[in-house]
Order: C-alpha cells, then structure tokens, then sequence
C-alpha cells in the first residue's frame, strides 16, 4: 500500500511522503516557520482548483490565487487554476469524478449541488473545517445553513465566499426628471408603484421606458414572481422539504402582482428582451438585479444608485445567491487537508473578493473592517447588497431537482410554466397546479 | 435595352441573374453581419458596448481587449488547436479516402452492409460513448496529451463518405491500366486513385479541419491542464454570462477572444473555397 506511488504535481511520491508533506504543509500553514523550510519546498503540493468565474470577477479571483501563491511560494503550496466555462463546469466535475481525475477544489453555489453530494463528488467539509481552525462562528448563521444539504446528513458541503442579493438599482436620471427625492427610494409596495409610475414612460397605451424593469419572459418575472410570492407568505417547499407548495393562494396573487405591472399599471413592456442593456441604456428605471453588475454599469457611468428591495407583502424577503468553494472526492484523502488549509486562506483573506469582487462577505470580521464600505465600488451602488442581505432569504431548494424549484432561471421548468401565464396562454390556476403537481414529485425524489 | 441585351452576353449572364445576384448579395450580408459585429465589438471599450444606437463602427478603439485575452495563454492554445486539427484531419482524409476507395471500388462480401453501419454510427450522439472514452485514455496515462485530444478525431464517417462518391465515379480504365501494369491494391490506391482525388481531398480537409478546429465537448474534458487546452476550450471561459447572470464589461474582452479563435478557419475557407465548392458538387452529383 505505502509503494503505490502517487502524482503531484511534477513528483511521484510514495504514500508516506505524500502524508510527510501533506503535514508539513498543513503545520506551516497553521504555524509560520515551524516546520522546516527546506523539507516543504522539497516536497511541494499543487492544489489543483477550477473556476468558472469570468470577466472582472475571473480578473479579482486569479488574483486572489495569485496572493495565496505569493504569500506560500516558500511553504511548499502552490495553487494551480484552471478556468472552466461555468455551462460546461458540472459536466466536466462529474467526468473528472468519475475517472479520478477531479480537482481538488473548485466554485459552487449553495442550494445547487444536491447531486454532487449525494453522489459523493463533493466532499462534507464539517471536520475538515474544524481541524483547519476555520471559524465556523465567524459565518453569517443563514451562510453556513445554506451550505447544508439537510437530506444528506445536513452536512456543510461548501466554505462560503460571497453572497449576492437581489435589489433594485435605480436611475438617478429617471429620479431626478420625474421629481422624486433620491434620497428617500419605495420601501413597500405603494411607494414602489408610485415611483414606477412617476418614471414611467409611454406613447399612448404604449410603455417606452419602464418604471420597473422587466422583460415579456424568462428570468425578470419569474425571479419578480418568486420574491413577492414569497413575501406575501408562499414557501416553494416546507422547512421539512416534504411538502410543496405551502400556501399557493400567496403564490397566485404574486403572479397576478406580477402581470398587473403590464397589464394594469402599465409600469412596465413585454418588449425588452436584453434586461441588462435595457437597465444600461435607460429603457428601465427600476431593475432588480445583483452585484454582478456593478462593475459594468458603473464603467459606463450609469448615473445610478442601489436600494433596499421594498416590503410587497407581509414579510420582508428577497433572494440570493451564495457562492462557496466546494471540496472534490479524491482518490487520495490525504490532499483534502492541505486544500482545506488553502481554503481556510482564501475565506480569510477575502476582503479583496467581497470588495473589488462581488457580493457581500459572509465573515463577520470582514464585514466589521472599518475600510469595508470606502473599498471597491462606492457605497451609494454597493451598500444595498450588503446591508440587504439582512433579510435575503430567499435562496435555492436543496434538493437533487432543486434547479426545477430556482426562481432566478430563464429555462427551467418554473420559468417555462410560468410563461404561459405572462403570455395569457395559461391560467394562472392552471399553472399553479402544474408547480405543485411537479414539485411534490421533485421532492418526494429526494 | 439593347446595350443591357449586349452586356448581359457580353458578361454570360441572363435576365434571372438579375434578381439572384441582388438576393445573394443580401443574404450574403445578413450572414456577414454577426461576423462584423462581433469584430467591431472586440475594438470597443467595455464602456460603449451597450449603447442605445447602434455603433457598427466603434466610435472610439482600443486594442485593450486583445492585450488581455493575449495574457492568457491563448498562443499555446492555439498551436495546440493547429496540432490537433491538422493532424486528425490528415489522418481523418486518409483514413476516410482509403475506406472510401475500399467501398466504392472493391467488391468484397458485405461492402454495402458496412457502408450502412458507418452511416448508421452517426446517429449516436457523441455524448454517449464520451464517458468510457474518456476512462480508457485516464487509465492508459493519456489525458491532457496530443494522443488523447487527436485520435478519437480521426475515425470520420463524413470523409468515408465523400471519398466513396467521389470513387464510385473513378474511370475504370485507369485501374484496368495499371492492372496491366502489375499494380496492386496499394499501389492503386496510393499511386492512382488518391492523386486523382485532390478535390473531395481538399473539401473534407476544410469541413474536417474546421470540426476538429472548433470541436469543444471531447478537449474539454480530456485536458485537465491550462496548458493542454485547445483554443475552443480556452476561449470558452471568455464569456461573460455565468448562468442566469451577465457581466457586461466582459463582452469586449469575449469578442476579442471569438475574433482569434474564428481567424484561421476564415482563412483556410478563404483560401481553399474553390476546391471546397468543386468538392461537394462532385460528392452530391452521379455523373
């Protein structure tokens, strides 16, 4: 067993000297220059990674990599990372799985790795954390939760790195031409619509720039569906995850909110298909999107500012994202120490990621920096996706079908049911009884 | 109208020529337009990607885009790309010429039978036997090497195929000749027929070279190394969509990368578009 050698790197070593550097790494990681220098740079570990992170976030994450790769270049750990176009990212770990060959660690996002876990492609990260010195206690309590797969032991299956919510960005040029105070954006449903309807733009019965942001189909309403259903009491699945569908009534007047916006209000078209170049170039005055596009509106000058998402309903809520690292199955149980002392590094040195980067930290050191709020975009743009994460809730079903349950997808069975009803092609009865009758099965599958 | 009359024969043209150039010419626009956008939009700055009118000429240019599609390794990828493509195409031809010649020529039990199941094998989708594939080149050592990314190319049932048309046509006399003369088989094939057969040579070079220059499922998972990848693969981490989200700065930066990788399979069309034209014409007509 201790002769069969095994690749890292550009070493072949032995299953002892694996463990030997493995440690070595590990205690210099934990304890600067205790171990032996020269024995860690003689045995050096490369922690393969993927990512499929693209544009200025890709730009900030390589240079994330590249500061862990500076700060050990002489403790014997290195990082190697390989970019992964995020479509083909699941297909290529379950190919990579299958033959071995999966990295060491790489991205995910919570709620939407169900498969993975049950599979045993990701590994449960509770130990390991703890026998990094991770503190666990320094996490958000929802991030750590949403890191959980409760249908599979309730195990942490990711390290979060960041969490995106969904609030509204609002044009300060549509603000200022229609007389409103910048100063004080909606915060419930009736100042929502009277703003909309104050920026709202139309030639005769037709909307040329729409007060809220929205598109005829896909991801724009269905997301809008899901955020106001859920604040007007509707659960996708109970906390048990057994039952679907809790309180459908909520979910039906949430998708008549939604249609009135065309159709009654008329706050908003059907015409706009690219939200993101809508928002861009003032078509809309009101999008509800993430800090994904930050970077890009405030390059081009957008003149505009990020607000919390205003209470439609009873309870206050919006949805999120978390993205996190996720450690691989190995055929060699040895690495996952070293990767999780190389996690352990990037979640506590992620100020850059959560500043530059995207998305709100979820480590409550960082979030106390006094240099948080005056680091990377200002916080007129940024603080509503930090601050708003207090009531972000809203996040994925974790559950093998849970991309079917996801209210922020253009094509998945939610967006494609609920196209019917935008168009007027289904009713909305009809279609709640389709979501119900669809997730109960997707639930009861496990 | 006489002077039209005078020129039209004058030019070898007749009437209809006059309303299929003008609807060729459109068509022919409305399929380079994508090609032009994407160009213009790789010497943009972020900045002005996303404008209301429509800019086909950027306003102002800038070559920051290339500069950082050029800090990753896209040279290497691209030799990669050039090594594979050019290799699997070469041996594609001459495997698929040699079995295209087999089957058109030869008479052996079963010939029509094994040209059917060659057929037959494109209706299984790639995706199928990836996975085994894939195992059988990790347990022999071979990922993520010019083994694994180039032969599991070259058995091309499109090349048999265009070989074979072009082979049921071959004159007969030329091989009753060289029978006379003492040749066999191989030299048949090498010294006569394949000659002969330079235009399907070239038009399943150009359409395999391109399959092979843009294939992407195959080099994706077989390469576990950025410096292993193929330019398809390493372009593809360029685009700024992730999932449901975009970012629109990075939409510059991803046209800059589809202008490089589109380069070379532009050129070798270019270059090679009378043979490839006189190649498919002579696979799909029996004289």
């Amino acid at each position: 067993m201790s002769a069969k050698p095994t690749r890292i790197g550009t070493l072949a070593l032995n299953r002892r000297g694996l463990l030997k550097a493995t440690g070595a790494a590990a205690a210099s990681l934990a304890a600067p220059g205790f171990a032996t220098r020269r024995a860690r740079a003689a045995n050096p570990i490369e922690i393969n990674h993927w990512s499929w992170l693209a544009a200025s976030d890709g730009e900030v994450w390589a240079k994330m990599i590249a500061d862990f790769n500076e700060a050990h270049k002489d403790k014997g750990v290195q990082i190697k990372m390989e970019v992964v176009p995020e479509e083909q990212y699941v297909t290529k770990v379950l190919a990579a799985a299958a033959t071995g060959k999966a990295p060491d660690f790489g991205w995910g996002t919570a709620g939407k790795g169900a498969q993975l876990a049950r599979d045993a492609v990701t590994v449960p990260l509770d130990d390991l954390a703890a026998k990094a010195g991770l503190d666990l206690a320094d996490f958000s309590a929802y991030s750590i939760s949403a890191s959980r797969y409760p249908k599979y032991d309730n195990k942490i299956f990711m390290i979060p790195m960041d969490l995106m919510s969904l609030q509204p960005e609002i044009n300060l040029d549509h603000v200022k031409e229609a007389g409103l105070d910048p100063a004080k954006p909606p915060v419930d449903g009736a100042t929502l619509l009277e703003w909309a309807t104050a920026m709202t733009k139309r030639e005769g019965d037709k909307v040329t720039r729409s007060g809220i942001m929205m598109t005829g189909s896909g991801v724009q309403p269905t997301v809008t569906w899901g955020i106001v259903a859920e604040q007007l009491g509707f659960q996708r699945a109970s906390d048990d995850l057994k039952t679907a569908c809790v309180n459908p009534e909520a979910s039906k007047k949430a998708m008549q909110w939604v249609l009135d916006l065309f159709d009654k209000h008329k706050v908003s078209t059907r015409d706009v298909t690219d939200r993101y170049k809508a928002f861009g170039t003032g078509q809309g005055s009101i999008f509800w999107t993430g800090p994904w596009t930050l970077n890009g509106y405030v390059g081009q000058k957008l003149n505009f500012k990020t607000a919390l998402f205003p209470k439609i309903g009873d309870k206050h809520v919006t949805y999120f994202e978390m993205g996190g690292l996720e450690l691989y199955q190995q055929a060699d149980t040895a690495r996952y120490e070293a990767t999780m002392q190389a996690v352990k590094w990037l979640s506590d040195n992620s100020f850059l990621w959560t500043t530059v980067g995207r998305g709100a930290s979820p480590r409550k050191s960082i979030l106390d920096r006094p240099d948080y709020k005056t680091t990377g975009n200002s916080w007129d743009v940024r603080g509503a996706f930090v601050d708003g994460m207090s009531f972000a809730t809203v996040g994925e079903i974790p559950v093998v079908n849970g991309p079917n349950f996801t209210i922020y997808s253009g094509g998945n069975f939610l967006a494609k049911t609920l196209e019917g009803v935008w168009s007027g092609q289904t009713s909305i009865d009809d279609a709640m009884t389709q979501i119900q009758t669809q997730w109960q099965a997707d639930l009861d599958e496990g | 109208m006489r002077w039209l009359e005078r020129e039209l024969e004058e030019r070898r043209l007749n009437r209809w020529d006059f309303v299929i150039w003008p609807i060729g010419i459109a068509v022919a626009v409305l399929w380079a337009l994508p090609f032009v956008w994407m160009v213009s939009t790789s010497f943009k700055f972020p900045a002005d990607v996303m404008t209301q009118d429509i800019e086909w000429l950027p306003s102002r240019v800038t070559l920051d885009n290339y500069i950082k599609v050029f800090e990753y390794p896209v040279i290497r990828w691209g030799i990669n790309s050039l090594i594979q493509a050019a290799a699997a195409t070469f041996l594609c031809v001459l495997f698929g010429a040699m079995a295209g010649y087999a089957l058109a020529r030869m008479n052996f039990p079963g010939r029509n039978l094994l040209f059917a199941v060659f057929l037959a094998s494109l209706m299984i989708p790639v995706e199928v036997s990836v996975i085994p594939l894939l195992l059988a080149f990790v347990k022999v050592g071979w990922a993520s090497s010019y083994q694994a990314l180039i032969l599991p190319a070259i058995g091309n049932v499109f090349s048999v195929y265009i070989f074979r048309q072009f082979f049921l046509n071959f004159p007969s006399e030329l091989e009753d000749a060289a029978k006379m003369d003492g040749a066999g088989p191989f030299n048949l094939f090498f010294r006569i027929a394949l000659p002969l057969a330079r235009a399907p040579a070239i038009a399943a070079s150009v359409i395999i070279f391109t399959l092979n220059w843009n294939s992407f499922l195959w080099p994706l998972l077989v390469t576990f190394d950025e410096s292993m990848k193929t330019l398809p693969v390493g372009v593809a981490a360029f685009t700024p969509v992730v999932g449901t989200r975009t970012q629109i700065e990075g939409y510059s930066v991803a046209m800059a990368a589809v202008t490089i990788l589109s380069i070379p399979s532009l050129m070798l069309f270019c270059f090679l578009q009378r043979y490839f034209i006189q190649g498919i014409s002579q696979g799909s007509i029996k004289q």
